[in-house]
């Protein structure tokens, strides 16, 4: 193994800092959303900057979303295209792969296989 | 049987550029029946579902009443297109479709790569795999939620504006200023999309024979000097196929992010092409007008994809055909 020179050492905590950047920057948004939906309505209207737990702690919210009944009909429609949109998906691209690795009609070389 | 005679004549003929096409598909057909048979779902897909509805295009040339129908209405030639070649639209479209697509060429498209070339250069594996899971994570929630968590963050009294309040930067609404659309579209896509697009890199990275890098630790090569003249090299292929891909759609900016996210104080930066056929088209039904506009870009767009492969022909060995 040859020594790092000091440049690669000084790029590999350059590289791992921007990537715990990333990493942060990707995630925070998802846990701002998380932490203001378990917040109390009031406390967060209130609250200013960022957030690093929920402002007082509330489910109001979920029971919100569950008391909807077109939140149950969304899930079920998105169950049904992503089940029979799937099948048929990988049904007609498994018949069209197949028939390609097969077949090439332009090549008679391999007419037969 | 015509076409029986003919395939027995050729055979017995050596020069076999004389068959036409349809002679050797048909004895083709007749060799395989099951595997044609096989392929008769996926055909009859296109043919539904892609090719058939071609038959509505002539529209364009129309002036198309429901009332008469596709065939009944009257020809009127290219009215449909002069009118939008003159219309104060046009230059407006063309310039936000292409600036937002040079935007996203710029930015957008080499950050997987970088972002692979840098996992790539981590020393610690599980660190690279947290870091890789992480990125990845936005690619799953939909662009409905990715736009409603943009809406509230740059919200006036949003956490953005909040966080910028500390530093002294005056509350604005971003979404609601032209200026600022380019910006949101791409970074937000960048947001997204980064971890999920490096993937394809970082498979062909992993492809690339590590012989190759001992030879050049051997030669002096330091790790600059190693991706510069393997990793990169080694990588080129896929990056040209996939910018390739990417020239084609330049023409057609995702309507559908752009439809969450504009609002008429912003058309001037974010009306594209796709959102302009959309609310002309199938909100203020404006039929015929709108399919000339959509033909129209189809059109540049499949010049584009035509131009882009010859080029990556002639510079590289690489094309899609």
């Amino acid at each position: 193994m040859i020594k790092p020179t000091f440049g690669e050492k000084v790029f590999d905590v350059f590289n791992a800092v921007l990537m715990i950047v990333l990493c942060f920057l990707t995630l925070y948004p998802f846990l701002y959303v998380a932490f203001s939906s378990l917040s109390d309505p009031g406390l967060l209207a209130q609250h200013r900057g960022l957030l690093w737990k929920p402002s007082g702690f509330s489910l109001e919210a979920y029971k919100a979303v569950f008391a909807n009944p077109n939140i149950l009909s969304g899930y079920r429609n998105t169950l049904f295209y992503v089940v029979f949109g799937t099948l048929i998906n990988m049904f007609m691209t498994c018949l069209g792969a197949y028939f390609l690795s097969r077949r090439n009609v332009f090549s008679r070389t391999r007419s037969c296989s | 049987m015509d076409t029986v005679k003919s395939t027995a004549k050729s055979t017995a003929k050596p020069t076999r550029s004389k068959q036409s096409l349809w002679t050797t598909i048909g004895r083709d057909i007749r060799r395989n029946k099951l595997l044609y048979l096989m392929v008769l779902p996926v055909i009859a897909y296109y043919v539904i579902f892609d090719y058939g509805p071609m038959y509505g295009l002539q529209i364009a040339f129309k002036d198309y009443s429901p009332g008469d129908g596709i065939w009944g209405s009257r020809w009127i030639g290219l009215a449909n297109f002069t009118e939008f070649f003159q219309s104060y639209y046009f230059w407006r479209l063309i310039r936000n479709t292409l600036l937002i697509s040079v935007y996203e060429l710029i930015f957008g498209f080499p950050a997987p790569i970088i972002l692979a070339l840098l996992l790539n250069e981590l020393r610690k594996q599980a660190f690279k795999r947290i870091v890789q899971t992480v990125t990845y994570l936005p690619h799953f929630i939909s662009v409905v939620v990715v736009v409603g968590m943009l809406v509230d963050f740059l919200a006036r009294d949003g956490v953005v504006n909040q966080v910028l309040g500390y530093l002294g930067v005056e509350a604005r609404s971003y979404l609601s200023e032209p200026g600022w659309f380019g910006f949101l579209y791409v970074s937000s896509g960048i947001w997204q999309q980064i971890g999920w697009g490096s993937i394809i890199f970082l498979a062909a990275l992993s492809n690339i024979d590590p012989s190759l890098y001992e030879a050049a630790k051997v030669d002096g090569a330091g790790r600059w000097k190693q991706m510069l003249h393997i990793t990169i090299p080694g990588i080129m292929p896929t990056v040209i196929i996939l910018l390739i891909l990417r020239m084609g759609s330049m023409m057609s900016v995702g309507s559908e992010k752009i439809l969450l996210m504009y609002n008429p104080l912003t058309y001037d930066t974010a009306d594209v092409i796709s959102t302009f056929v959309y609310r002309k088209g199938i909100l203020e039904a404006s039929y015929s007008y709108t399919t000339a506009v959509g033909l129209f870009n189809a059109v540049i767009a499949f010049l584009l994809v035509i131009i882009s492969n010859s080029i990556s022909k002639r510079v590289s060995e690489t094309k899609l055909w």
